[in-house]
């Protein structure tokens, strides 16, 4: 068996990341991830990944090495190949601190999917983006660090935009009648004036930002310009 | 195929006792074997409601604690052929039973009977706990007002969550005239919200008052409005299909008139 942590393989989001010493001597380092490989072998077998190659800086010759021992082997099915990384961990860092750090930045993107209705009483969190397939109903509370997309009538609360470093956070909802609604720090009601704010149509209408007031209106290229200015 | 039916609701006083007693009353004038068992632990009311309080001898919470056996504590409604009442203990709380002493009990009841109704409590608690962990099948019941439909959408939410998908509606208490002017929540809104089926609809009636001091279930009078209604709920639990009474028109000579005459609209 190998050294301990000179190649590590770590599930992410969209695949396999394979994680490899800085330091060790290549030769060292390419029998550690054939071993490795063999080693998880009943784990992947029969699985599709895709994979990625981090923590140190390879030749060519190394990268075509590392490529030929991955294209000889039967254990894995690599279905996607991302380009060789020179992404550098810091150094004294931990690499599950790495690797946490590189999903935390990029993890308002990652979305959510809700199906059901969120009824009184339920509260759907997520760091990231959020869509609900059905109502969230009066006494339902859905946050999101991103933005939040509701296939159905809104008549709860909802907090969008919690994630500081997520950009345009919106709410979109086919019905927007919330007792609350709020996109980053900012809260706002429903206006008391019901129709005021039932614009009775069938087309989505979405809850954005601007100048730290929450606008709702239908979705069209007049609102878009106004939200994205 | 025995079911294990909860009639349950959240929030108190919309009618659940009312409907546990009328629909297992009905579903037994239907010819089936029905047990109607009294969840609510310390408050009971079921055995007050079918006029059988006088005759408790033993009580759920003897049955789970084995100080009697299940038949001793089942009380016989002599007025319908297969109809028993296992009553609740009044002097004891909801913590005298578990979740899973209540699975046991149920099951045990479905082997006897084609349905076993549960009356639950009003809440979420332990009761609430209780009275559904043996249960297969739910009747939520709500009255058209804005909190008791709220609380009815946090049970079905905690029904689902508790693996009981086969959950419907009954709208309890419904008085046509104040929808027609727009003070009562129409059904149409109901079951929009809480987006389970429908599968019966009771007028706010004065007759379930009066039949409901008497302990005589409302189910008995075919003529009454209310009692149409719950026979009707009762046939919808068998699954036949029969249309919704029709509210519009009060059971009163003048309604009738009015229908008639054609003047009902």
């Amino acid at each position: 068996m190998c050294e301990e942590n000179l190649v590590i393989f770590k599930g992410t989001a969209d695949g396999i990341a394979v994680l490899l010493d800085n330091e060790a001597d290549f030769e060292e380092l390419i029998n550690c991830f054939k071993e490795k490989l063999e080693y998880s072998k009943n784990f992947f077998k029969g699985s599709r990944v895709s994979m990625r190659f981090k923590g140190r800086s390879l030749t060519k010759d190394q990268q075509d090495r590392m490529l030929a021992l991955l294209a000889n082997q039967n254990i894995i099915n690599i279905s996607f190949m991302h380009d060789f990384e020179h992404e550098l961990p810091k150094e004294n860092d931990n690499y599950l601190l790495w690797i946490k750090d590189q999903l935390d930045n990029d993890y308002a993107s990652l979305t959510h999917f809700h199906y059901g209705i969120v009824r009184s009483g339920h509260h759907v969190d997520y760091s990231g983006s959020v869509v609900v397939l059905g109502d969230v109903n009066p006494g339902g509370l859905v946050t999101a660090g991103g933005s939040v997309i509701i296939l159905g009538a809104l008549k709860g609360k909802v907090h969008a935009g919690l994630d500081a470093g997520y950009k345009q956070p919106f709410v979109a909802a086919n019905v927007m009648e919330p007792i609350q609604i709020g996109i980053r720090n900012i809260i706002a009601q429903s206006p008391n004036n019901e129709s005021a704010y039932s614009i009775s149509s069938n087309m989505l209408q979405i809850a954005y930002l601007h100048e730290d007031q929450i606008y709702v209106d239908q979705i069209d290229s007049k609102t878009l310009n106004h939200m994205l200015k | 195929m025995s079911q294990v039916i909860v009639i349950t609701s959240g929030k108190g006083g919309v009618g659940k006792t009312t409907t546990s007693a009328n629909v297992g009353t009905a579903l037994t004038l239907l010819g089936r074997q029905v047990v109607l068992v009294d969840a609510d632990i310390g408050l009971r009311n079921l055995d007050v409601v079918m006029g059988l309080e006088n005759r408790i001898v033993y009580d759920l919470v003897d049955v789970v604690e084995g100080r009697c056996r299940l038949k001793q504590a089942l009380i016989k409604d002599k007025r319908f052929e297969g109809l028993f009442l296992l009553p609740a203990a009044q002097t004891r709380d909801k913590n005298a039973v578990s979740p899973e002493q209540m699975k046991k009990l149920c099951d045990t009841l479905r082997e006897e009977f084609d349905y076993v109704i549960l009356d639950c409590p009003a809440g979420i608690e332990q009761g609430f706990k209780n009275a559904i962990a043996g249960a297969d099948r739910a009747l939520v019941v709500t009255t058209p007002e804005v909190s008791a439909v709220r609380d009815a959408d946090r049970i079905i939410g905690l029904l689902e969550s508790n693996g009981i998908s086969n959950t419907q509606l009954i709208i309890n208490r419904v008085r046509m005239n104040m929808v027609k002017r727009g003070d009562m929540m129409a059904m149409d809104d109901v079951v929009e919200i809480l987006a389970i089926d429908l599968i019966g609809v009771v007028p706010d009636d004065e007759n379930i008052v009066v039949s409901t001091n008497r302990g005589e279930p409302a189910a008995i009078e075919a003529n009454t409005l209310a009692g149409k209604a719950f026979r009707n709920i009762a046939d919808r639990v068998e699954g036949k299909e029969i249309p919704f009474l029709d509210l519009t028109t009060g059971n009163n000579f003048v309604g009738k008139l009015k229908k008639v005459f054609g003047f009902g609209n």
